[in-house]
């Protein structure tokens, strides 16, 4: 049917792109930013951009949405030239953008932020908020989401909150869509359920602009891909059928990317160094058990919200929860602080959230580096020296790759990835014995991904212990020595990891999938 | 520069963009560039103002309100503020006043003393805001309560006739400066050390730039909070001890006055509001910039009544420029991630 639809809306369009961009350049004070960059979107299709961090994918947006001009080159709207000055004018014609980040108003309801464009646009006239809640219905409904209009925005999740805004782009009569990244917060669950409605969105005719790091997704979603790399096409419009994914990378890296599996780790003596009994969480007060051995890497796979975070944040003592026990190397342990839990136990956790709670994105790498270790740095009478921070700091910007002219460099100045590495090597700098790593390569091109996973696995192998917080399924087979899976809070199952993705995966997802039915039960235990 | 370069190490060859860079992200560097125009112009139009009495005078109006400007800087940088600067002072005022005229007790010990009720009312002030609640109702509610306290203990009648020790610290020189002047400058470097040298002083600016990030980096937040705020209100005694020993006497009201001026000194000496950042000298700076300020529109023959409209001025003007340096900052950024 989607085929047909969409053939049948080819037919209806003149003839030709709805979009295209044709040898588009723009600089910055310094910087090319996009040199001679060609881009088109078929009626309703969708159609993948792709590129690593910095590849330019950002300021092409900027370009289509209209927030920024380009230096040169010529933007055709539906068959004919158009000149977009700003934002305003590429949503009157038809061009919707829906963010990364959320751009909601939290206190006000679903209805009214779907039609915000509606509230905010007429300041003169009374707005009858039942006719908004009636009217905002429609669009809601267009993209499946089950919440009364009458709703507050604040107690939704991600994933709902990422539909009112696509709504909210289609009240607006959009008929080009672009989607930044709209899955890199969600869960895996609701990603499917998005990826459905974008579909039927095609279906109906809109043509769809996906951005996204996620290949998976670029695979099952998309009709073409175009791919940039340092600014320029990496490669005209390709379609995404018989697209090999292998392909795919070497058009975003730029040379053929060793895709295979890390060296195969060998045996070693399993020496408990983390074990924890009947530990309650904040999301649950069902308590979870596992044990950590030295030099693993334990997986821990789940949903958004399957309580892995939380499970991680209660052992390092970060919310106060008490019960169960803790062992560490062999000692019971009482961790009540994430202080303690550092300098004591030397255990350590990266945050999920960069942005929000690893790092202090103001302050300079070095700054950031050493902040969980000033006290260790102090030299007599308790100083502490800004050549030492600088020294600690040169080190791990040699040993992760992290991309910079100096470590004087602020943090937020920097791509995705280098902000992980960064966040990373804050904690690295404590010289833990255990880390929890959580979800360290969301958001982030796939080479800088590559240059993680390698920095975990080398850990692994210098002895240190690593609980791996993961959401995305190759990344947990390609890392993790064996994997524990979450789901409703705590602990459902084991799986031990042969490297063999379609064994593994199918045992994961009976995992979760299958609770309570004994279909689930018998896969999960099987061969 | 080709995008092959870009792709590579260096991210931040911006020829042209380096001298703009360098005046909006060196933190003082306006108010030191406004300072030095002032007292240029003070110099070139009046005989007056360069006179050892009248730099005396201006050192002594300014001691005061750059211990003032400290205080709350520390509180800023942590990203928070304390609007009981004043009424600190004010009870500290009262403390020494009272232990010193109807006690008896020697000086030395009543300004410990003085000292002391400043850190412990700071630390209560911390400990209440550790609980939860946002410190701007904590500390205007402070504010209250410790005017309140200072005002009724005294009547509002200040101690007079201060022993003669005491007053005589107020108003003793070292080679012709004064020497509260002196001790406010100490401070000043003090706290400049700590900022530079301690993890006390990373840590106050590492929870002000993200206080979840600083809590999974190990920074015990309750206590450093507390610490905070007891340093602020430490501080704040000293501003008040130095007051009254200048003055001779010891007004509860003694801070009323300091509200205004305690937020202008750091502003004006580029502290951002939303913390992370701190400059000392920016703030001392700033300090000095209002006392010459005053002094100048004295020499002008400016009604001196004008002054807080100067100040609110001065302290929009830091707000702009601030501002400018937050866009040519961003737009930096925007360049430098792209380039990465």
């Amino acid at each position: 049917m989607s085929a047909a639809a969409s053939a049948q809306v080819s037919r209806d369009a003149t003839s030709g792109p709805v979009l295209e961009l044709t040898g588009v350049n723009k600089s910055y004070p310094g910087v090319r930013a996009l040199v001679d960059v060609s881009f088109a979107l078929e009626p309703g299709t969708v159609h993948a951009l792709l590129g690593e961090n910095g590849a330019g994918k950002s300021t092409l947006i900027r370009i289509i949405s209209g927030v920024e001009r380009p230096d040169s080159g010529t933007y055709r709207l539906f068959g004919g030239a158009a000149e977009i000055r700003n934002p305003r004018q590429a949503n009157q014609k038809g061009i919707s953008v829906v963010h990364q980040e959320r751009n909601l108003v939290s206190t006000f309801t679903v209805g009214e932020n779907v039609l915000l464009d509606r509230i905010i646009g007429d300041g003169t006239r009374l707005i009858d908020r039942r006719r908004i809640h009636e009217d905002a219905l429609p669009f809601m409904e267009m993209v499946g989401l089950n919440v009364p209009p009458t709703h507050g925005v604040g107690t939704l999740s991600a994933a709902q909150q990422q539909l009112i805004e696509i709504a909210r782009a289609l009240s607006t009569n959009a008929r080009i869509l672009l989607l930044d990244e709209p899955t890199a917060s969600i869960s895996l669950k609701e990603a499917s359920a998005l990826i459905q409605t974008i579909r039927k969105l095609r279906d109906r005719g809109t043509s769809i602009i996906f951005v996204s790091h996620k290949l998976e997704e670029v695979f099952a979603l998309c009709d073409s891909v175009n791919v940039l790399r340092d600014g320029r096409n990496a490669s005209g419009r390709l379609p995404v059928k018989g697209l090999a994914r292998d392909e795919l990378i070497s058009l975003m890296v730029g040379r053929t990317y060793a895709t295979d599996a890390l060296p195969v780790r060998a045996a070693r003596p399993r020496e408990p160094v983390l074990e924890v009994v009947d530990r309650p969480t904040e999301a649950t007060v069902r308590g979870s058990s596992f044990t950590l051995h030295r030099g693993e890497i334990l997986g821990w796979y789940g949903l958004v919200g399957s309580g892995r975070t939380e499970l991680a944040r209660s052992v390092i003592g970060a919310d106060s929860i008490s019960g169960g026990t803790v062992t560490v190397r062999g000692r019971q342990a009482n961790i009540r602080s994430i202080a303690d839990a550092l300098h004591r136990w030397r255990i350590g956790y990266v945050s999920e959230n960069r942005q929000l709670e690893g790092l202090f994105l103001i302050h300079s790498i070095q700054r950031n580096i050493a902040a969980p270790i000033w006290k260790r740095l102090r030299t007599g009478f308790g100083l502490l020296f800004g050549r030492d921070e600088r020294r600690l700091a040169e080190e791990y910007k040699k040993s992760l790759g992290i991309r910079t002219p100096s470590v004087a460099t602020v943090v937020a100045s920097l791509s995705g990835g280098n902000k992980q590495k960064v966040s990373l090597g804050k904690w690295l700098a404590t010289k833990p014995e255990i880390l929890f790593i959580d979800e360290p390569t969301v958001g982030i091109d796939v080479r800088t991904k590559h240059e993680i996973h390698q920095v975990i696995f080398n850990l692994g192998e210098a002895g240190t212990s690593v609980v791996l917080i993961s959401s995305d399924m190759p990344e947990m087979i390609r890392l993790a020595d064996r994997i524990l899976v979450f789901n409703g809070g705590t602990i459902a199952g084991e799986v031990p990891n042969n490297k063999n993705y379609d064994e593994v995966s199918r045992r994961i997802m009976s995992l979760i999938m299958g609770r309570g039915s004994p279909a689930g039960a018998e896969a999960a235990h099987a061969g | 520069m080709s995008p092959r370069e870009q792709s590579g190490t260096d991210t931040r060859a911006k020829p042209g963009a380096s001298a703009i860079r360098a005046l909006t992200t060196a933190g003082p560097a306006a108010v030191t560039v406004a300072v030095v125009i002032l007292v240029l112009a003070l110099v070139l139009t009046t005989r007056t103002f360069a006179t050892a009495d009248n730099l005396k005078v201006v050192a002594l109006g300014s001691a005061v309100t750059i211990v003032v400007g400290l205080a709350q800087m520390i509180v800023i940088s942590a990203g928070g503020m304390n609007l009981a600067v004043g009424a600190t002072g004010g009870l500290v005022s009262v403390v020494c006043g009272s232990l010193m005229n109807t006690y008896g007790v020697p000086p030395a010990l009543a300004v410990i003393a003085g000292l002391a009720a400043g850190a412990g009312t700071g630390a209560l002030i911390g400990v209440v805001i550790v609980r939860g609640f946002q410190p701007f109702i904590v500390t205007l509610a402070a504010a209250s309560v410790l005017t309140g306290i200072g005002l009724g203990v005294t009547e509002s009648i200040p101690y007079y006739h201060l022993p003669d020790s005491f007053q005589a610290f107020g108003s003793a020189t070292v080679a012709g400066v004064p020497l509260i002047f002196l001790v406010a400058l100490l401070l000043a470097v003090i706290l400049a050390a700590m900022f530079r040298y301690t993890s006390f002083g990373r840590q106050i600016l590492a929870f002000g730039a993200n206080p979840r990030a600083a809590a999974l980096s190990g920074v015990p937040l309750g206590s450093l909070q507390i610490a905070i705020y007891a340093l602020s209100g430490f501080i704040a005694a000293a501003a008040s001890v130095l007051l009254v020993a200048r003055l001779g006497n010891a007004d509860p009201a003694v801070g009323k006055d300091w509200l205004l001026v305690s937020f202008a000194a750091p502003i004006i000496g580029g502290t951002r509001l939303t913390g992370g950042y701190a400059s000392v000298l920016g703030t001392v700076l700033g300090a000095l910039l209002l006392g010459i300020l005053v002094n100048g529109l004295v020499q002008w023959n400016v009604n001196v009544f004008f002054v807080q409209l100067i100040s609110g001025l001065i302290i929009l003007g830091a707000g702009g420029f601030e501002r400018v340096r937050e866009v040519v900052a961003s737009a930096g950024e925007r360049n430098e991630r792209r380039s990465a």
